[in-house]
């Protein structure tokens, strides 16, 4: 049995010593056993929805099961930190986005990880953007009267999003310190209550996501002002993007994949190009369209980038806004 | 006007008796009753799991799948309430106050019952209800701004403290600690940490199912266990499993009562279901002949609550269906699902897809009567179930629970949580402190402080806010009503005299 036991590790050891020597090898073996998502929202989150629905494909791709675990808490940064701290060998991989990886560190004091050092970027699987829509009575029909209501009434213009420090409300303060005015900001827990107040006319406007927009969008209650991507989304041709009338402004969340730091290169490459052939399958892409989402498709490096970029970029907006962490 | 809601109904039920809808609407109030049994398990996971699989299905399978996982919880959770005195979810608290005591005086069957045909009956008139009145009753919920909810929760916990059948000073403490426990966490307005003692699993709050299934379920375990041995047969005296003449008599008018404030309460996003079933309970224990008998094994304690409870189930998809707004958080990942299918939830649902909307309410009839079907002869399962000894019973409901509780976030801190609000639990009992204003409290406080904050906000601080809106100053001067009838020294006077009785 012993015998047994240490020609085993022989042959191992042998298996690895090799493998390390030839360049794509550790992706050759991979993966010999299930890979676990871990998905730091509850069920029924966007990146949870994107998860279960590329788990059963690369399943199927990879001949491994896809696991998709939900471990909640702290708006995520405990999930992220179970990642940060999981062996970087392919088979833990988390559900990041824009929020838990570009923004909370930058407004949150003991984020369990750091964002730039402690992750591989994957995949980017989808971009968002936000829109912006007012109650039908509101004073303001359109984006510019809009800002001209809220210059000429300092301070008189209510504006619902989701929590403090959350992407919506930094996406509010960037367009308030690039077109220059002030409003009445009130944080919500959750896009159903910003929908039923807007339309009830309880707070005049709200910043918030697609998905937990329509409904209010689609029930004639609410005049949809403007999208906040760079340019008009294809969902609403005719609706303006916020950057036609404030030069310069962009504002767009996104979602992907991301492994512990130090996962090895090919694997990471491996996995990049499952999850954009699971994610851009018609059916996926449908699916992602329908929630107002546009699927990416892009490499590891543009990931890579991506994450940097926007870093960087929501660290400036904090200092500028003057938020102090909590 | 009558004939285009007669059609409609046909409409519907030609969809709903397709057999595909049928067997769908089974397996999903089969599923929702196994997960309203089991402890720990809830509707929202079981949903929010099932979601991808909904994918490949018809929006309208999908959504009456669903549903039936929904509305079959709602009654399974009732089970467990009555039986082991552990609630499945907040409004199923109420439940165990006199259903466990029915139990315990070997009345499970007639409990169980009672509960069974409360919700059926409560489940058929809010689908009717969610039929005839779906669009006028949501542009109510349109009404309720921040103001409103604030003083209608003012007045959901002054009507609490008459629901202790104790000390009216220990309710109100109850109450306030519920409300603490409710503040730990993130505060949604600025990002502060409170009461989280550096500890990150406490940043997104203490969840309310451990709490629940620590300070009900487990405490009750614990105090099973002083009795050495000698342990409490609730099973071998009169062991009839359905009600008497008697019963059934007494239990019309409170399911009526029940009924007509849950189909009432339940349109409101957010609390509906919760205060619904303490509100129907704290009502009866008014106006109801038997109101001394609450607490210690009363049928209308039973029944009120759980049609309350199922009636808001009903109610609650109206302002989804016809709005997009979701009253709870099973029916956002409802509008999830119809998301992802492309449609958009909203008054054009009625319009453009009337399969849908009638196919999936006239399924909510047929899976009510199926659930009743189904749990009227499990009954006598149930029953059985208590003759089992303690030493099998207990140790595996507690694994039922220590894995629930784990599934919900996949951490055992959360496993840790529920026991040490079993000791807690443990230590309410001793003083005689009702545990239930406490989940009152827990629950509606964040919503209080939340709703207290943004109206102050929208009004830049002026509290006059909440007195020149009609229906936020309505509610208040009913809650004032209400504290004035429970201070006033001659009610008092005869309140402590019904306590003494007991």
């Amino acid at each position: 049995m012993k015998r047994r036991n240490i020609m085993v590790l022989v042959a191992a050891a042998l298996a690895v010593a090799m493998g390390a020597g030839t360049p794509g090898a550790w992706a050759q073996g991979y993966p010999s056993k299930p890979i676990k998502i871990i998905v730091p929202f509850p069920p029924g989150n966007t990146v949870d929805t994107q998860s279960r629905l590329i788990g059963p494909k690369l399943t199927e791709r990879l001949g491994q099961p896809v696991i998709v675990e939900n471990r909640l808490g702290a708006s995520g940064m405990l999930g992220m930190g179970v990642v940060a701290k999981a062996a970087p060998d392919g088979y833990t991989i988390g559900a990041g986005q824009g929020g838990n990886l570009c923004v909370l560190p930058h407004t949150s004091k003991n984020v369990p990880y750091d964002a730039l050092k402690d992750f591989q970027p994957i995949a980017l699987t989808t971009t968002n953007y936000l829109v912006i829509y007012a109650h039908a009575g509101a004073p303001f029909k359109t984006f510019p009267e809009m800002i001209a209501y809220a210059k000429a009434n300092p301070g008189k213009m209510t504006v619902a999003t989701n929590g403090e420090g959350g992407f919506p409300h930094l996406a509010m303060e960037h367009l308030r310190l690039t077109a220059g005015f002030t409003y009445n900001y009130i944080p919500y827990k959750g896009s159903a209550q910003i929908g039923t107040d807007v339309m009830g006319g309880q707070v005049m406007m709200a910043f918030d996501g697609v998905a937990g927009a329509l409904p209010a969008i689609r029930s004639g209650k609410v005049n949809l002002l403007a999208v906040t991507s760079k340019k008009r989304a294809a969902f609403w041709p005719d609706k303006p993007s916020a950057a036609e009338f404030v030069p310069g402004y962009d504002s767009g969340g996104w979602f992907g994949f991301v492994a512990p730091a130090g996962i090895p290169r090919d694997i990471a490459v491996k996995l990049n190009a499952e999850i954009n052939r699971a994610m851009n399958a018609p059916e996926a892409v449908e699916k992602m369209v329908n929630s107002g989402m546009v699927v990416a498709n892009e490499s590891v490096q543009y990931f890579e980038d991506l994450i940097k970029h926007d870093y960087a970029k929501y660290g400036k907006l904090v200092r500028d806004i003057g938020f102090k962490p909590q | 006007m009558e004939m285009q809601f007669l059609d409609n109904l046909a409409l519907g039920f030609s969809v709903a008796f397709r057999l595909e809808h049928i067997l769908y609407c089974l397996m999903g109030v089969l599923l929702g009753t196994l997960i309203g049994v089991l402890p720990g398990i809830g509707s929202i996971p079981t949903i929010a799991m099932l979601l991808p699989v909904t994918f490949g299905l018809s929006p309208t399978t999908a959504m009456i799948m669903l549903a039936g996982i929904y509305y079959g919880a709602q009654y399974g959770g009732s089970t467990t309430s009555i039986l082991v005195n552990i609630p499945g979810e907040a409004a199923s608290v109420v439940t165990c106050l006199d259903g466990y005591q029915m139990a315990r005086q070997g009345r499970a069957g007639p409990a169980l019952a009672v509960s069974a045909i409360g919700s059926f009956f409560a489940g058929c008139v809010g689908t009717v209800a969610l039929a005839m009145f779906a669009p006028p009753l949501a542009e109510l919920a349109l009404k309720f701004g921040p103001a409103e909810y604030f003083s209608l929760i003012v007045f959901g916990l002054v009507g609490a403290t008459v629901l202790a059948h104790g000390s009216l000073l220990k309710a109100i403490a109850m109450v306030l600690v519920g409300l603490l426990i409710g503040m730990v966490g993130m505060d949604a307005n600025s990002g502060v940490h409170r009461f989280t003692f550096g500890i990150m699993e406490l940043v997104d709050g203490i969840g309310f199912i451990g709490l629940t299934m620590g300070v009900f379920g487990i405490s009750e375990i614990i105090a099973n266990l002083e009795l050495k041995g000698s342990r409490e047969v609730f099973t071998d005296k009169d062991m009839r499993l359905i009600p008497s003449r008697e019963d059934f008599r007494r239990m019309w008018p409170p399911i009526l009562r029940g009924t007509a404030f849950g189909t009432a309460l339940g349109i409101l996003p957010g609390g509906g279901g919760i205060l619904a079933s303490f509100g129907a309970y704290a009502l009866e224990k008014k106006v109801s002949r038997h109101g001394h008998e609450f607490g210690t094994g009363a049928i209308e304690g039973v029944a009120a609550p759980e049609a309350a409870n199922n009636a808001a189930a009903q109610a609650s998809f109206i302002p989804m269906l016809t709005l997009g707004i979701p009253s709870n958080v099973v029916m956002a990942l409802m509008i999830g699902a119809l998301m992802i299918q492309g449609i958009a939830p909203g008054p054009q649902v009625m319009k453009e897809m009337p399969q849908l909307f009638w196919g999936l309410v006239a399924s909510m009839w047929i899976g009510n009567l199926m659930l009743v079907i189904l749990n009227l002869p499990l009954i006598g399962m149930w029953v059985k179930l208590l003759t089992v000894p303690y030493r099998f019973l207990y140790p595996s409901i507690l694994v039922f629970m220590a894995i629930g509780i784990f599934g919900v976030s996949n951490s055992p801190f959360d496993v840790l949580l529920m026991a040490a609000f079993g000791i807690v639990g443990i230590v309410f009992s001793k003083l005689e402190c009702e545990p239930a204003p406490l989940i009152l409290g827990m629950v509606l406080g964040p919503m209080l402080e939340e709703n207290l904050r943004r109206a102050l906000m929208i009004s830049r601080g002026d509290p006059s806010i909440f007195f020149t809106k009609p229906i936020s100053a309505g509610f208040l001067v009913a809650a004032l009503v209400l504290l004035v009838i429970v201070l006033a020294p001659a009610i008092r006077r005869k309140r402590e005299e019904v306590f003494v009785e007991d």
